[in-house]
């Protein structure tokens, strides 16, 4: 066991004997990477702010039915994605077909990064922040959620699977849903930006 | 599409918009001090969806009735069919020579399925692909797909092929919200949006140019597909029972049991083991067992607390006596990924994970495997074995071996038993 799941063990430790501190450590901990999950998938940072909190409050009044043995970031970050996707299904709304990323004239082809950084880069990855993040608003709130374990944090098809607690099938079908869609919708933009770097 | 890209950008943009010095600390605070009866606020509503990949596509086991025959399909579906309950459409519409029919269109309160195929062919260089798939109707309502599958493929033969050829299924399933209200038939809309992608061979031009330069990718007028079908409601029996085992209390609610599915609301005391574990189940009808697998479709519920939604792919309507559906146990999955392929003569496994659980992994699996005669070993951090592809193995008893050795599990059972009337 390293330094910082010794230190997490304690705080678990400390927690189920009622001691706030052990609360505190574990929100010091996770606070940042729970709400930056919640939020890509809610993309409403108060929302966000608020599914945390109230995580945080159920592992105070449920740590007694959390396995120490078991680690506890997965334990943690899936009551924050379910209640991120029950909020983002609350709030969805119909999005139209026809819209595509980027109406602008800007092409991929421009916003691909360059090796030599000047301020026109900054506008550029910006740009296609904007691409991805308008992209990722037309997914279905379960499909964001498994783009976002996928890409944002870098789980594996498996590690979502566990995290979820959900058959890999689930995993693998919202997945690939997820992917034919931001492929649908970015695609154009990255054909214009290989014609223009032609 | 540059994979990296996108998670470049999701996590440039949560650090900018999320900052790190960012503290809910004092608002946890806050809430913990109100006290936890209100501090714990009401649990978000979230749609129900549930998928079975596993039960997607190439169930064999079951008869193929006429209308489904060579479609992809899962057992509930086809029970539905051999009903002679799913309507057939045969709608085409083209894309230049490739047609695109809709084949069939199915509905109950538990679930919509379409099913499609592609067929036709396309020059050389010229493909299309799939973008999204849609099903709205006509009160307004959007479905979210659940699950689905397809097979088939493209150009085949032992001659360079002169045109792409089209010979793909696909098949789809959307959820039905529980206690939607819908009329006795549907007026739907499925779109399908496809792109176009047109890549030209140097020697097409005359002229040899950058692979990058040859590829075109754009968007195709979407087909869309307007129909009406049947909506069966199926019925409703609430058995309203709780067993407890293990210190486990499941309660199991209402049952909505479709000719193509059988939906039942499962919920747990203490709520939080529901969100680590999955039920392996079993089913008995007047003393029959029913063949089913035992890992079936299971979600969070709308509703939340601690409770989740069970869905049996399986058609099981009609089928009056007393039903015991059993929880045998509850699963988990070890947090190991596996791989399996064959090169046509060796059937291979891989299977990826930390050190402490492939121990487990493989305690539990080489027993297992020693009975085939199979011999598991462990390189690279990983564990292996293959066969030959030929032997005459149960693939099916072996992927059995290492679900059973890749989940931990809680024994029960929870064994429930009420009567179902007549439909």
């Amino acid at each position: 066991m390293d330094e910082r799941q010794a230190a997490l063990a304690h705080a678990i430790a400390r927690l189920r004997r009622g001691d706030m501190g052990g609360l505190e450590s574990l929100m010091e901990a996770y606070q940042v990477k729970a709400v930056r999950t919640a939020y890509l998938i809610t993309r409403d940072r108060a929302a966000a702010e608020d599914i945390v909190q109230s995580a945080f409050v159920r592992v105070y009044e449920r740590i007694h039915q959390f396995n120490p043995d078991r680690p506890f970031e997965p334990y943690f970050l899936r009551i924050v994605i379910n209640d991120a996707v029950k909020a983002a299904s609350r709030s969805q709304r119909v999005v139209s077909i026809d819209a595509e990323v980027g109406e602008s004239d800007v092409t991929l082809a421009e916003l691909l990064p360059d090796p030599t950084p000047d301020p026109a880069d900054e506008a550029e990855r910006l740009e296609i922040q904007r691409a991805v993040w308008e992209a990722m608003e037309k997914l279905t709130p379960k499909q964001r959620a498994v783009a976002v374990l996928r890409y944002a944090l870098g789980y594996s098809e498996a590690e979502i699977a566990q995290s979820l607690t959900l058959p890999a099938g689930t995993i693998k079908w919202r997945l690939h849903a997820a992917r034919q869609r931001l492929h649908g919708l970015l695609s154009p933009l990255w054909n214009e930006s290989v014609e223009g770097k032609g | 599409m540059d994979e990296r890209l996108i998670a470049q950008s999701l996590q440039e943009q949560a650090r900018k918009d999320i900052p790190e010095d960012m503290n809910l600390i004092p608002q946890v605070y806050e809430r913990l001090g109100r006290g936890a009866r209100t501090a714990a606020r009401s649990r978000l509503s979230w749609a129900a969806v549930a998928i079975l990949g596993m039960l997607a596509v190439s169930v064999v086991a079951f008869a193929a009735s006429r209308l489904l025959q060579n479609l992809p399909r899962d057992p509930g579906l086809e029970g539905a069919s051999e009903a002679d309950l799913v309507t057939e459409l045969n709608m085409t519409q083209n894309i230049e020579d490739v047609a695109v029919t809709l084949d069939y269109a199915y509905a109950d309160s538990n679930r919509i399925s379409l099913g499609y195929h592609f067929s036709g062919t396309s020059p050389l260089g010229t493909t299309y692909e799939v973008t999204n798939e849609t099903l709205t109707d006509s009160e307004g309502r959007v479905f979210e797909g659940i699950f689905g599958g397809g097979g088939g493929g493209g150009s085949g033969g032992s001659e360079a092929p002169q045109v792409n050829t089209y010979n793909s299924a696909q098949y789809i399933t959307w959820d039905v919200p529980i206690g939607e209200e819908l009329s006795d038939e549907l007026n739907l809309r499925f779109v399908i949006e496809m792109n176009r992608i047109t890549t030209t061979r140097p020697d097409d031009a005359g002229t040899p140019q950058p692979v990058e330069n040859t590829l075109i990718i754009e968007s195709v007028e979407p087909l869309v597909y307007e129909f009406t079908v049947p909506f069966n409601p199926g019925q409703v029996v609430a058995p309203q029972q709780s067993v407890t085992a293990n210190d486990l209390t499941l309660t199991l609610r209402n049952l909505v049991i479709t000719p193509s599915m059988t939906r039942g609301t499962l919920c747990f005391d203490p709520q939080e083991v529901g969100d680590r574990y999955f039920p392996l189940i079993s089913l008995t009808i007047d003393g029959e067992s029913v063949a089913l697998e035992p890992e079936q479709n299971f979600e969070p519920d709308e509703e939340g607390n601690g409770c989740h939604v069970l869905r049996i792919v399986y058609s099981l309507f009609d089928r009056p006596g007393e039903w015991i559906l059993s929880i045998d146990r509850l699963a988990s999955y070890l947090p190991v990924s596996t791989a399996s392929g064959s090169n046509g003569t060796m059937q291979d496994y891989t299977i990826m994970g930390d050190a402490e659980y492939l121990a487990r992994v493989r305690a539990r699996l080489e027993p297992g495997l020693q009975e085939f005669g199979i011999e598991l070993t462990e390189s690279d951090g990983s564990l292996m074995f293959s066969f030959p592809a030929a032997d005459a193995l149960d693939l099916r008893a072996i992927n059995l071996l290492i679900a059973d050795a890749t989940r931990e599990s809680m024994p029960g059972p929870w064994v429930f038993r009420f009567n179902v009337p007549p439909a």
